[in-house]
């Protein structure tokens, strides 16, 4: 592992996304992350957190958990394992947005900001694991 | 998250939220601002301490702006950050949800 990654595991819980949030502040910190490179980094983990833990297991948890993972070498990379239901987000067909509010989608919002706001988007099924990896440039100094 | 409601005029009510509108925030206001969107027909969110914004929170502006229109109201917004705004319209929300740079804007959006 890199010197400059780090990871958690978290339950599949609501509760998780908020610990992840306050664990990623303290990653941004170390790594020195700022403006929207730092911004995005929060964004896109609230959305892939969020997503895991609302819709992989629609069965039930059965006390699973997730893993985060930062690691930085010139571009900072956020990767999520879960062993939940096969979803691969850049697959995803997004259809343009209503254009009246009476008429708006709500669905697949979260797909939209992690690809307006990572830089690069990564799946991969590894057996069991559905392998989400965002990238995000990092400005230079 | 924090949130409070008062009357602008006799017609507009301000929701003032404080805080995150993440997953742990919008659980928080939820049922409260639901129901005062389903009781009133013009109201401004006031975003001006809203310091972040996840699709999940987006969905609870939505889903009341879009109750509010069905009953011939609306709902827009006011004091947005520069890091919230780029949200919304990266979200493809800046034109479901008009936003404002001052309360007294909004409240002139509204016809009130």
């Amino acid at each position: 592992m890199p010197a400059s990654a780090a990871d958690i595991s978290l339950p599949v819980e609501p509760e998780s996304v908020a610990t992840l949030a306050r664990w990623l502040e303290a990653r941004a910190d170390g790594l020195g992350l700022a403006g929207t490179t730092r911004e995005a980094l929060r964004l896109c983990a609230e959305e892939a957190a969020t997503n895991i833990v609302r819709h992989a297991y629609p069965d039930g948890v059965r006390q699973a958990r997730f893993l985060a993972r930062i690691e930085s070498n010139g571009e900072v990379t956020l990767a999520f394992d879960d062993d939940g239901i096969p979803f691969d987000p850049t697959r995803y067909v997004d259809d343009a947005q209503a254009g009246e509010i009476e008429d708006a989608r709500i669905g697949g919002v979260g797909i939209r900001l992690i690809r307006g706001f990572a830089s690069g988007i990564r799946y991969e099924r590894v057996g069991t694991i559905n392998r989400l990896v965002l990238a995000f440039e990092r400005p230079a100094a | 998250m924090d949130m409070s409601v008062d009357k602008l005029t006799d017609e507009v009510t301000r929701i003032t939220l404080t805080g995150s509108l993440d997953i742990k925030g919008a659980a928080a206001v939820e049922v409260p601002f639901t129901t005062v969107a389903g009781a009133n027909k013009r109201i401004v969110v006031d975003f001006t301490a809203v310091d972040f914004v996840a699709s999940i929170g987006l969905r609870l502006l939505v889903g009341a702006a879009r109750t509010v229109a069905r009953r011939g109201g609306k709902l827009v917004l006011c004091g947005v950050t520069p890091p919230v705004a780029r949200i919304l319209t990266v979200a493809g929300m800046d034109g479901l949800l008009p936003s404002f740079p001052r309360v007294d804007d909004a409240v002139a959006a509204l016809g009130a």
